[in-house]
């Protein structure tokens, strides 16, 4: 997975600031490591559970609040290396610059939803706040975990961006 | 507009999204959206997307993906791929297609580890296309059995794809694990006997190698032992009880990363490359999954899924015939798409549908055993020609050998594949025996 | 029709509440109105989401009307929340009753951004062990139990069990691999995962039938679907909501944690009551929890004395013990 890359059915590569690559790279890393933490914490639980019969309490919830924060932290790592895929069949024979201009149009409509997801994100995890909600066993406040997540949100929609410039220059050469 | 026509103008939509390169997942969730908000309303829409994507993200079943994937990256990073691969290699060698044989097996059992055929085509390709050509084998075995052999990682489990159609049908995943199983070793067992095949009708397409020595193969089978534990102890304690999926990927994780860093020499940097090789998988399955969801609200509120069940049982054609169509179908779909993505845009539609119809079993056998030959048949879609993704990657790194040649090298396997299809819809036992066996 | 009303739930299309409340009921508006209105039902999520969003659905008119647990978002409706306290529930008709009277004085807050048509609950949760039976206390002394709410949570901590915060689609597969000991369900729900062979040993609370705790459930539509109708279908939705609607719901789930009561009965199972008698010591362990709410409500700005001794006194009125 991390050496072979397969060279069909993704974007092309395109050129991207370093400090943004740096940036999602840490992001990932970032999540990574909280699903590091779910990993290392259930199997304590596992074992305590297997063991004494006594788990962590609220491990299942744990999993579901890291689960959230870690996959949001990846989308932009995701989008920076090209690895969502794409269906590569009827533009096979296409010049690379038409190409470049399509995939300029798939990050302009991820732009436009992404957007319009993170816009709606924000009243979401205001009402997280002012309804009080919590995870049932921890009490841990919802909206917490949206203290990255948004911050990863806003880092995704600037990706697009620029992973969208870098087509239009691509298509332009 | 509602109904079957506002369903099908949407599927339309997708499909054009699609073959523009609009990635998959952003194709999903463009159309979804926008029908979401002509059928349902903008207002409702932009209520629903307020926190969708966190529930959608933060469902406890679906952390089980990121958890397999990480197991994959550090099964790869411990070096397991190489190590399976040489120690089918040192008992099937010697053997005229031999190393076939072996990428067949290793690809098997990688791809028990790893939840991704193109990983699983990936990986082994490094280790064993060096290898076969070292021994003089021909592109079109080389490539073809290793572009086959690829599609063996997503059937024997755990499997990505299999943990979708469980929680989609409200199926159990260890069933569906432990249902993979036969089947699995089914697939591998045909891929083997076409290599036979093969190398009989042209002797000098996989010449002999020399043979290993016992000590040779014991050393070998030694360096293995290691994952296949971790793998029985992830399968069968999920299936008894030790534990739910989700641990169960925890503890495989665990194990792997382990073996990573004892027996493959992980430090940091090999740490952080695992944690962004699962970042990018991760994401882009759970943007597909958010894609998937979005879409099927939308094609939920236009009634289609319902209608187009009513029709289809009104029809009165056979419960066979149905299946087959269906069948059919994703072998089409399969040469263009995506085969996770297509199961996830179409299960939720067919599902309802083969349920409802009578094939002698009950509900659970039913759902379970459309659902190994649902992704056996996707899986099939990665080798056949025009588009085979599995063909396109092991192609890409064999550059001397032409891609007509690899997707002639793929032909046996094919062959193989439909012989086992058919087997598997006559006889539902093979896919259900252990289930019921260890039920 | 005049007015399509999309009915929104978790449930599949065979659950108790699908085929003998929401049908009915379906039914019966579409009946009264004339055919002016049209019910559809939605069950499994099928418009999209996970259930904790079905609230906010019906009150961001996403759908018009949707069905949920309160409990599924812990935190929001603290006060609906004191008949998920232990020895808070009676039958489903009991503990329904109590809340309707509970609603109209004190939850018109929590409910605000809806309309409600009902706020209701089913039959007392009971003890569904895969092993040994729970005959006292002590056999609870560390088992793994998954709990329906947060207050059973501290509850069944305070009986010295370990409770186990688990989603509900994973409780099946966790009885039946052991990952947890039991599950505090009613009849009905057992019957619903299909683990008759997994629990082999079921445990009652004061009496036949008897359970300990239960939870909120609420069917609410949204605001300005209901302002918008017509004064003559007002009329309908009212006729077929709140106490009338009462009334059905608590027949029906305590018909059918009967039949699937009766079901295992006729199968022989192992079913035991802990009498009233010995139940003293559990109210004692798990009075802080009750206490703990008052503490909470009182914080809140509330008495939450009163409004305990009010929910009690009210059950009580409804015939539980
Ligand atoms: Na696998
Ligand atoms: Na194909």
């Amino acid at each position: 997975m991390a050496e072979a890359e397969p060279l069909t059915e993704h974007p092309h590569p395109v050129p991207v600031p370093g400090w943004l690559v740096a940036l999602c790279r840490w992001f990932a890393v970032i999540g990574g490591l909280v699903l590091l933490g779910m990993m290392i914490m259930t199997v304590v639980s596992v074992t305590r559970r297997t063991l004494f019969g006594a788990p962590i309490p609220g491990d299942f919830e744990m999993v579901e609040l890291g689960s959230a924060i870690a996959v949001f932290c990846f989308l932009p790592w995701c989008q920076i290396t090209g690895g969502n895929v794409l269906v590569d069949f009827f533009t096979m024979k296409s010049g690379p610059r038409t190409n470049h201009l399509l995939e300029a149009l798939g990050d302009l409509t991820y732009l436009l939803i992404g957007a319009l997801i993170l816009w709606r994100m924000i009243p979401g995890a205001m009402e997280f706040h002012d309804y009080g909600e919590q995870t049932m066993v921890l009490r841990i406040p919802i909206w917490w975990a949206f203290t990255v997540i948004l911050p990863a949100m806003a880092l995704l929609i600037v990706t697009i961006f620029f992973t969208l410039a870098g087509h239009l220059k691509e298509a332009r050469a | 507009m509602t109904g079957i026509a506002a369903g099908l103008t949407g599927f339309a939509v997708l499909l054009a999204l699609m073959a523009i390169r609009i990635p998959i997942a952003v194709s999903m969730l463009a159309t979804g959206v926008v029908g979401y908000g002509l059928v349902n309303g903008w207002s409702p829409l932009l209520a629903y997307l307020k926190t969708n994507t966190y529930y959608q993200f933060s469902t406890y079943s679906l952390s089980v993906i990121p958890l397999f994937v990480l197991m994959g990256e550090f099964a790869t990073r411990a070096g397991m791929s190489r190590a399976l691969y040489r120690a089918a290699a040192a008992f099937l060698g010697q053997m005229r297609g031999g190393l076939a044989m072996a990428s067949i097996g290793g690809c098997a059992a990688f791809g028990a580890i790893c939840g991704s055929s193109l990983a699983t085509a990936a990986t082994m390709g490094q280790v064993a296309l060096p290898e076969m050509r070292r021994y003089n084998y021909s592109g079109a075995l080389s490539t073809g059995s290793l572009a086959a052999g690829g599609t063996l990682g997503i059937l024997i489990p755990p499997s990505v794809i299999l943990v979708l159609y469980a929680l989609m049908t409200e199926q159990s995943i260890a069933k569906m694990f432990v249902a993979a199983m036969i089947p699995g070793v089914i697939a591998a067992v045909g891929y083997m006997i076409a290599v036979a095949v093969f190398v009989r009708l042209r002797p000098d397409a996989g010449p002999a190698a020399p043979a290993a020595s016992w000590s040779e193969r014991l050393a070998a089978l030694k360096e293995t032992w290691s994952i296949i534990l971790i793998f029985t102890l992830v399968i069968v304690g999920m299936y008894r009880g030790w534990f739910t999926p989700t641990e169960g990927a925890a503890v495989g994780a665990f194990g792997a990363f382990v073996l990573a860093v004892l027996h493959g020499g992980m430090r940091l940097q090999g740490l952080i490359a695992c944690l962004q090789g699962t970042a990018k998988t991760s994401a882009m399955i759970f943007l597909i999954m958010l894609g998937a969801e979005m879409f099927n609200a939308f094609l939920s509120a236009t009634q289609t899924p319902m209608l187009a069940s009513q029709m289809i049982v009104d029809s009165g054609l056979s419960p066979m015939l149905v299946l087959l169509a269906i069948l059919l179908l994703y072998l089409a779909m399969g040469c263009v798409m995506d085969s996770m993505s297509m199961l996830l845009l179409t299960i939720p539609i067919f599902y309802p549908i083969i349920a409802g119809l009578d094939f002698g079993m009950n509900r659970e056998d039913t759902l379970i055993w459309f659902g190994i030959l649902a992704v056996v048949v996707v899986e099939v879609g990665l080798i056949t020609p025009p588009v085979g993704m599995n063909v396109f990657v092991i192609n890409g790194m064999a550059r001397d050998v032409p891609m007509w040649e690899s997707f002639k090298g793929v032909m046996p396997f094919l062959i193989s594949d439909i012989i086992r299809i058919g087997f598997l819809i006559a006889f539902p036992v093979v896919t259900l025996g252990l289930v019921r066996a260890l039920g | 029709a005049d007015v399509t009303l999309r009915v929104h739930h978790f449930l599949s299309a065979d659950a108790p509440m699908h085929t003998e409340v929401l049908v009915p009921w379906e039914k019966a508006v579409e009946e009264q109105s004339g055919g002016r209105i049209d019910v559809q039902i939605f069950p499994s999520m099928q418009l999209g989401g996970k259930p904790p969003q079905l609230f906010d659905q019906a009150r961001d008119g996403i759908v018009d009307v949707s069905w949920t647990l309160l409990g599924y978002t812990p935190g929001r409706f603290p006060l609906a929340e004191v008949f998920e306290l232990p020895f808070m529930s009676g039958t489903a008709a009991q503990t329904t009753a109590a809340l309707q009277q509970f609603q109209a004085k004190y939850l018109g807050d929590e409910m605000r951004q809806v309309h409600p048509l009902l706020l209701h609950a089913p039959a007392g949760y009971k003890f569904h062990m895969t092993g040994e039976p729970i005959d006292s206390l002590d056999d609870l002394k560390g088992k793994k139990i998954r709990a329906p709410s947060r207050a059973m949570t501290e509850a069944l901590n305070a009986l010295g069990a370990t409770a186990v915060g688990m989603p509900v689609p994973e409780v099946a597969q966790a009885l039946t691999t052991g990952v947890i000991d039991g599950a505090q369900i009613p009849w009905e729900v057992v019957g619903s995962l299909r683990v008759e062979e997994i629990t082999k040993s079921h445990s009652e609370i004061g009496s036949e039938n008897g359970g300990m705790s239960t939870s909120v459930m609420a069917l609410v539509m949204n605001r300005a679907k209901y302002d918008s109708l017509p004064d003559d279908l007002k009329k309908v939705i009212d006729d077929n909501s709140g106490a009338k609607l009462a009334a059905l719901a608590g027949e029906a789930f305590d018909r059918v944690e009967a039949e699937e009561r009766q079901k295992y009965v006729t199968a022989g199972a192992a079913i035991n009551v802990i009498p009233e008698a010995e139940l003293q010591p559990w109210r004692d362990a798990t009075q802080p929890v009750l206490d703990a709410w008052v503490k909470q409500t009182t914080d809140a700005g509330q008495d939450g004395q009163a409004m305990l001794d009010d929910a009690k006194a009210m059950l009580a009125a409804a015939g539980a013990k």
